[in-house]
């Protein structure tokens, strides 16, 4: 089996990337071929590992007993889950955690209003967006923005932000207060590009 | 091989319902491979879905009462346990021989159907001739966990999809707006979850349970940043995501996601407008007892179940867990526990009766009243109480598509067995979705290799009851 996985996962066609150029979209719009990699949305865990590595949180500190408090900033493997549903929160089933009583093969990556809501206004990501900006203006130098602005594109999505995103971020930064930079990196930690992998 | 195309199909989809609502944006992942296809349900779960057939009720609301109401105390009343009173019941149970408890109250007949109904329930016995009361409902499991789960789910130890998902999976949801599918109970539920649980079904029909009333879902508003300022910020973080969308236009789901944000955006400000009771007269404040202590938990509970019916949400269960989460639970203190109870639950449900009616909204709408199973005609060893009671047990329906002022089925002369037009709980699940317009043998979902029923293999539409 692993000899299989092996030979699956080095093969070409497995390590294409999502992106198509618009020859092969027309060739293989339903990607039945298997032109690309189909784009992957991260799992409900990783999705809020995500935020607190970014914002320089993770306690990756391996073993010990389940936390309950979404708060804590511990991996979520470690995040409680139980049969019952006591002690655990809706954090994982909002993003299509597995049913801890069911056999789960796969799970769904569902995109549902309540997902935008807890991204918009739960206490953690303000947090995550506050502790961003905070490690932004400590590893940054305060009079160049764009260096910042590459900071954070870099944390966030390993690349550097390009000119359309220098110029909105610009105007997003001039028309807010003094809590322009967590605002901005709230609103991209909310964005398509993190939890998606191409 | 299908020659479907995945990406194709879903955002013809997303086309079709741009600026829909609620799940209305809930589309599934392509599986690793890119082999499952986005089928109609996948691509927007809580869409609306024509039934197999025209429904009797287009909405259910469940009113549970977790612990077992007592049959033989409520409205199967029986002379002959009140004659035998202390003497040896008919069985033994568990093994036991125990001794018969007669009723503490008085049965009378109410309206022009007759119905009994106990002196604990003096204002349900005013809606007597809405009432259809299956007194003979049996079930397999004597304990709460399993009674519960088998009530609600169909199923007593594995985890399978709850009755309200199953309805909102097979009819999807008129308010894309508000959940589909709506748990209320202010305490915590035996075994929790799984009672309004998706189990293996998408995500998107599982129970949204609420147990503050005051604060119904959760992060509907920002602490820290004011609507206007919340609308700028998500007026750029749209920017962003269509820079990052130009080289990725063949994934609907990036469109659908920022659909997301909008639409949660838009939740905020109509979701608590469900839930704000400030608008509702004097009248029915007093209808539904918001005002007097015993009542105004439930009663809030019923008066919601009403807005959110009204607003078009398709499967509400209330649970009755004022005073513990298992209330009716009464092994010793029958009188007390029993009339607490009554107290708290009677006036609330004949005054969402009433206002169902009264509104037109009962016609369509299916109310369910029930616990997870009854209580022993016997005594339970030397207290004051009832055990748990699997084999012979009451509850009603009314409302879309039942036949009101009608009594079915019946226990034998102690209210021990059910001897006449038995109703297992597989029986009721088929009758609640062939209600909705749902054929209980063709609604299936495929899973580890199998379709799956809420019904199992089971069940047969009670057709006796049917309107």
């Amino acid at each position: 089996m692993k000899a299989m996985h092996r030979l699956m996962m080095r093969s070409s066609t497995y390590r294409q990337e999502s992106r198509a150029d618009a020859a092969t979209l027309a060739a293989d719009p339903g990607n039945r071929l298997r032109a690309r990699m189909p784009r992957q949305r991260l799992e409900a865990e990783a999705i809020r590992d995500a935020c607190l590595a970014v914002s320089g949180r993770l306690d990756a500190t391996p073993g010990g007993p389940a936390f309950i408090d979404l708060m804590t900033p511990r991996r979520s493997l470690y995040l409680m889950a139980t049969r019952t549903g006591a002690k655990t929160t809706g954090f994982g089933a909002l993003f299509d955690g597995a049913d801890c009583g069911a056999i789960v093969e796969a799970r769904k990556a569902s995109t549902v209003a309540p997902q935008a809501l807890f991204l918009l206004n739960d206490p953690f990501m303000l947090d995550s967006a506050d502790a961003l900006a905070a490690r932004i203006a400590r590893e940054s130098p305060e009079e160049d923005p764009g260096a910042r602005l590459e900071r954070l594109h870099g944390l966030l999505f390993g690349r550097l932000p390009s000119d359309e995103e220098r110029e909105l971020s610009r105007r997003f930064l001039a028309e807010s207060g003094s809590d322009g930079w967590a605002r901005l990196c709230h609103l991209l930690l909310c964005s398509n590009e993190l939890i998606h992998v191409d | 091989m299908s020659t479907e195309q995945p990406n194709e199909s879903t955002r013809r989809d997303l086309l079709r319902r741009t600026g829909a609502g609620f799940g209305g944006l809930a589309l599934a992942a392509l599986l690793q491979g890119g082999s499952a296809l986005a089928t109609e349900a996948e691509a927007n779960p809580l869409a609306p879905r024509s039934p197999h057939f025209p429904p009797r009720a287009k909405r259910v609301i469940f009113l549970f009462m977790p612990g077992g109401p007592s049959q033989v105390d409520t409205f199967d009343p029986k002379p002959r346990l009140t004659a035998d009173d202390g003497k040896p019941a008919p069985k033994a149970y568990l093994g036991q021989q125990r001794t018969l408890l007669a009723s503490p109250w008085k049965f009378a007949r109410h309206g022009q159907s007759g119905i009994d109904v106990s002196t604990l329930f003096p204002h349900t016995a005013r809606q007597a001739d809405r009432l259809c009361v299956i007194r003979s409902m049996v079930t397999d499991d004597p304990n709460h966990p399993g009674g519960c789960l088998l009530m609600n789910t169909g199923e007593r130890v594995f985890s399978r999809p709850s009755l309200g998902s199953w309805v909102t999976y097979g009819l999807g949801s008129e308010n894309e707006n508000l959940p589909g599918f709506m748990a209320i109970g202010p305490g915590p539920l035996i075994e929790g979850a799984r009672q309004y649980g998706a189990s293996f079904l998408p995500a998107a029909h599982q129970g949204t349970f609420v147990s503050d009333l005051e604060a119904p879902i959760r992060n509907l508003a920002n602490a820290r940043i004011s609507p206007a300022q919340q609308r700028r910020d998500l007026d750029a973080l749209a920017r962003f995501n269509e820079l990052h969308r130009a080289s990725r236009a063949d994934d609907s789901r990036l469109a659908a996601r920022i659909a997301a944000f909008e639409l949660a955006y838009r939740m905020q400000f109509e979701a608590p407008e469900a839930f704000e009771l400030a608008g509702e007269t004097p009248a029915t404040r007093r209808l539904y007892g918001l005002d007097e202590p015993a009542t105004a938990t439930f009663g809030r509970q019923c008066l919601l179940a009403r807005r959110l019916v009204e607003r078009g949400v398709r499967f509400v269960q209330l649970y009755h867990t004022t005073g513990g989460f298992q209330p009716w639970d009464q092994h010793s203190d029958l009188k007390g526990g029993h009339e607490k109870n009554a107290l708290a639950t009677d006036l609330p449900v004949a005054g969402l009766l009433a206002d169902l009616a009264a509104r037109g909204l009962l016609e369509e709408t299916l109310v369910i009243w029930g616990g997870e199973f009854g209580r022993t005609p016997a005594r339970e060893g030397n207290a004051d109480g009832r055990d748990h009671h699997p084999y012979g047990f009451t509850m009603w329906l009314a409302g879309g598509g039942v036949k009101g002022g009608l009594i079915h089925g019946a226990t034998d002369d102690f209210g021990w067995d059910a001897i006449e037009g038995r109703v297992h709980v597989h029986d009721l699940h088929a009758t609640i979705l062939h209600l909705v317009g749902l054929d209980h043998e063709r609604l299936t979902y495929r899973h580890a290799g199998r379709d799956y029923r809420l019904t199992d293999v089971s069940g047969t539409v009670v057709r006796d009851i049917l309107a």
